[in-house]
């Protein structure tokens, strides 16, 4: 103890200051053949040691970057916090990434040793090996299939790790050195944006920048060493290493990996975890299935259900903010906990939640509430990979659903005249790796970042973001079109995956929506409709009638708006296939690539400006297995009915 | 597949003359063929042309009226069924066999039924040996429930999962009485192309496994050549042709198809 730094300043060096300090409790545990098991703070300081040491017996040096590739996964945690034991720099990859969109950042990153979690990420290494020369070694955890693999560049992890221990015995404190010599200036992690536009850029992220940031979380929420949290995200997204890696560390708390991403719903029941992240999609999924759960439910079931939550709608956000709430409102909502909403968070698995947090995207205000009336304390963030996502967070008691909050302690913001935001905090990261101009173009010579988002301050000094600042354009009147704002309000229909905004430098409104196959496929089934598959049910008159219901249902909330109501939809298509990100139509993120869809869906574009009542569409895919081929289809045009603004009524 | 020349072992189970009729029916005629350790042999016909009725006489459901059987170097006239389950083959069914009410852990559990060794009175109560045991089948059960990745239904019943799934677990099932001679009778029969490709998928990690050898009965020819180390087609409880999968030309491939 006595030889502990007064504040670690690394990675590592919280690690061993908990096996330390902690050295017995849980870390981190994995539910693996049906049970969960656990490693503690020690055996987690004694992995990654083996580790270290094999990764130093194989020529792993300070400064050298390990590719980090698979689900949330134990032993990739272990080889995150090797490398950086060493001085090296883990860059984690997106699990489904293709194999070619790999292979930039590996030329890019100079990798030479890569660690996977199974055999198809092993496949798409060999499948780049040609073009990255560099990489010499692939450790791989699953060695499921493995079997008639003869490659000199694969090795097992416990095969390296049996290594580590040969390399390590008689040298029982070699990696202290290693640790000691790390400081916090010194590059903890590289993530690569998945790039909306041109190549992705690896983002460097110091110690400092996430441990700082994870502090000041901890410290705003009072993180204690006792919270639980469910570790499901991809490894390379920001808010992973920062809520399940940096606060991890930070805090000690314990982490729970999940069985597999289709176990994740029954995992987080059996975990209950008191400290929870996620991003918008997942809670939308959540709420989706609780819909259709309910919707095949009894008659009486169904009453209390759409009952309570009418009053949890009223009353629950209320509550939780410590408004004033009368007594027979109080008396509602309490016989609403016992009956519906305490069962309801059990199912969902947030019975132990004291704070939850969504960021990623910008999340529906009704899906939002829909939460916060549950009595889960739910809140915005607002960050970029960039930042470190650290910039604005919502105030307990002070949360507003259409704003992300006021700016964090330690954080500067200003806007710009065009609306975009600009900041300064020490999170801000240090630089995009080998791209000295792209780190020019948003961190200006003061240390400004410049986000590209565009917001204002409302009259509580909270900021609200409507768009990206490159996409909030205008209509041909000269009417502010924020396309972000409109497919936002349109996916929060259950029956809606995805949509997609035209309208900048056009006379008005229009739309290209997704159906969401489950929620939609069983409203068909409910009343009878067959259909053969996805692009049968797109195309069916019911969904068209359904989805325009949805649309109508938006066109009015924003007649609501003086500012957006001249942005109401008036012509939408429903898509024959799912956007999806292995066509290059999303990010990995799941965002909407919007230049390259207006530029793929051309034609459908044309039709819904010329009044045609339907067009043709071709599109090329990409199957699961890798296979190209293209699927066409006839879209019908449909009109939708728009309102005139509120304004306008009430002066009528 | 990147295996190198694969080496089989000694025939396990080999078939001979075998004929079967039921009353004036002739089901199967003169059949002779073998399976060796740790290959998949195809049995290959349209519909009504026996395969089926083989299967029953290798795990000893149908008793042929000629023929021997030689299992593991014991030559028989018939195999008795329960002789056959507890001596290591074990079988899928075409229509499924599974326990529609029980949840997939406990079908797989019930797969290993005949392994059990310690007395119901000791299972009662959980005590020493038999909460060993119980131990051991519930790892040897989760193994195969991560091998097939049916963990999210682990705990779900049975009859409330959609076929393709159901297919899956009665491969678990079978896989769970750790057989040495495993019959999966067309086990891609009614479901769609997405699910085909699960279940080969499967296969092939029976395969590499090399626990066991696979006795595949199909119709479609294309599913099994691509799986089946050797082949055996049959029409009208005759086999008509034999040999191995590696061999086959595609002429012949036409000709077997229009059997």
């Amino acid at each position: 103890m006595a030889t502990a730094p007064a504040v670690a300043d690394t990675f590592p060096k919280l690690l061993l200051a908990h096996a330390r300090k902690r050295g017995g409790s849980p870390a981190l545990r994995e539910k693996d053949l049906g049970i969960w098991q656990s490693w503690s703070w020690a055996e987690v300081a004694e992995e990654v040691r083996l580790l270290a040491a094999a990764l130093v017996a194989r020529g792993f040096k300070r400064g050298m970057h390990l590719a980090v590739i698979g689900d949330n996964r134990p032993r990739l945690y272990f080889a995150q916090l090797a490398a950086q034991s060493l001085g090296g720099i883990p860059v984690p990859f997106y699990q489904d990434a293709p194999a070619p969109e790999m292979t930039y950042v590996f030329q890019n990153a100079g990798i030479e040793i890569a660690i996977v979690e199974d055999q198809e990420q092993a496949d798409k290494l060999f499948e780049i090996l040609p073009q990255c020369p560099k990489l010499r070694l692939i450790a791989y955890d699953d060695p499921r299939g493995f079997r008639h693999y003869h490659r000199d560049e694969l090795v097992s992890y416990e095969a390296l790790r049996a290594e580590g221990d040969g390399f390590a015995k008689g040298r029982a404190d070699f990696l202290d050195e290693h640790v000691e010599a790390g400081k916090g200036a010194d590059t903890a992690i590289m993530l690569y944006t998945s790039g909306t536009t041109g190549m992705p850029k690896g983002v460097v992220l110091s110690h400092d920048n996430l441990i700082l940031t994870g502090r000041a979380y901890a410290e705003l929420e009072g993180l204690r060493d006792d919270e639980e949290v469910l570790a499901y995200l991809p490894m390379a997204w920001i808010g992973q290493n920062l809520f399940s890696y940096a606060q991890w560390l930070v805090t000690g708390f314990r982490i729970n990996c999940p069985e597999s991403a289709d176990t994740v719903i029954t995992d987080m029941r059996e975990i209950g975890p008191t400290y929870y992240f996620a991003p918008p999609r997942v809670l939308e999924a959540l709420l989706t299935q609780v819909t259709i759960r309910m919707e095949d439910a009894g008659r009486v079931k169904r009453w209390l259900y759409r009952y309570f939550m009418g009053v949890a709608r009223t009353v629950g956000s209320r509550l939780l903010d410590g408004k004033p709430v009368s007594f027979p409102d109080r008396a509602r909502y309490a016989l609403g906990q016992a009956l519906i909403y305490g069962p309801l968070r059990n199912t969902l698995g947030m019975t132990r939640i004291r704070v939850a947090y969504t960021a990623g995207e910008a999340i529906g205000p009704d899906l939002f509430v829909f939460y916060r009336s549950l009595g889960i304390n739910l809140k915005q963030i607002y960050g970029q990979t960039e930042t470190c996502v650290m910039v604005c967070v919502q105030p307990n008691g002070q949360v507003k659903p259409d704003t992300v909050g006021p700016p964090m302690k330690g954080v500067e913001v200003k806007l710009l005249d065009n609306g975009e935001i600009v900041l300064r905090s020490p999170g801000l990261f240090v630089e995009y790796h080998q791209n000295p101009e792209a780190t020019r173009e948003v961190k200006d010579a003061d240390g400004w970042y410049h986000t590209g988002d565009a917001g204002y301050f409302d009259d509580d000094g909270h900021l609200k973001i409507i768009d990206r600042a490159k996409d909030v354009g205008k209509l041909q009147d000269g009417t502010l079109f924020a396309p972000k704002y409109l497919e936002n309000k349109l996916k929060f229909f259950t029956s809606i995956k995805e949509a997609v905004a035209f309208g900048d430098g056009r006379p008005e409104a229009t739309a290209m929506v997704n159906i969401d196959m489950q929620a939609v496929g069983d409203w068909a089934e409910r009343r009878g409709i067959a259909y053969a598959g996805y692009q049968d049910l797109a195309a069916k008159p019911q969904v068209c009638e359904l989805i325009r219901e949805c649309v109508e249902k938006v066109n009015a909330d924003l007649a609501a708006d003086p500012k957006l109501a001249g942005s109401q939809i008036h012509r939408f298509v429903v898509l024959h296939k799912e956007l999806d990100a292995d066509d290059g139509e999303l990010t990995r993120t799941r965002k909407v690539r919007r230049r390259f869809i207006a530029e793929k869906y051309e034609s459908v574009i044309h039709a819904l400006y010329t009044g045609a009542d339907h067009c043709w569409v071709e599109a090329a895919m990409r199957f699961e297995d890798g296979r190209t081929g293209t699927v066409r289809a006839q879209l019908g045009v449909h009109a939708a009915k728009t309102f005139p603004p509120a304004a306008a009524v009430r002066a009528a | 597949m990147n295996s190198p020349a694969r080496q089989f072992g000694e025939v396990i189970l080999k078939l001979e003359n075998i004929s079967l009729a039921f009353g004036g029916v002739k089901a199967l005629t003169d059949i002779s063929f073998d399976v060796r350790e740790h290959e998949i042999r195809a049995i290959i016909g349209p519909n009504g042309a026996g395969k089926s009725s083989m299967l029953n006489v290798i795990n000893g459901v149908y008793q042929p009226q000629q023929g021997r059987i030689t299992y593991r170097g014991e030559t028989r006239h018939h195999m008795e069924p329960h002789f056959a389950a507890a001596n290591g083959i074990s079988r899928t069914f075409q229509s499924l066999a599974l326990f529609k009410g029980m949840s997939v852990l406990d079908n797989l559990l019930a797969g290993r039924n005949l392994m059990i060794r310690t007395n119901i009175l000791l299972q009662a109560l959980r005590v020493g040996p038999a909460l060993r045991e119980e131990v051991h089948h519930r790892r040897r059960v989760e193994e195969i429930i991560d091998f097939l990745e049916i963990q999210h239904v682990r705990k779900t019943p049975v009859g409330r999962l959609p076929y393709g799934l159901q297919k899956r677990v009665d491969l678990g099932r079978a896989l769970a009485a750790e057989p040495k001679v495993l019959l999966l009778d067309e086990p891609t029969e009614g479901i769609q192309p997405s699910i085909v490709d699960q279940i080969e998928d499967i296969i092939i990690g029976f395969k590499q496994s090399r626990r066991f050898a696979i006795v595949l009965v199909e119709q479609g020819l294309h599913f099994a050549a691509r799986l089946a180390d050797r082949y055996v087609v049959m029409a009208k409880g005759t086999v008509v042709a034999a040999g191995k999968t590696s061999e086959l030309s595609a002429e012949e491939v036409r000709q077997h198809l229009t059997v």
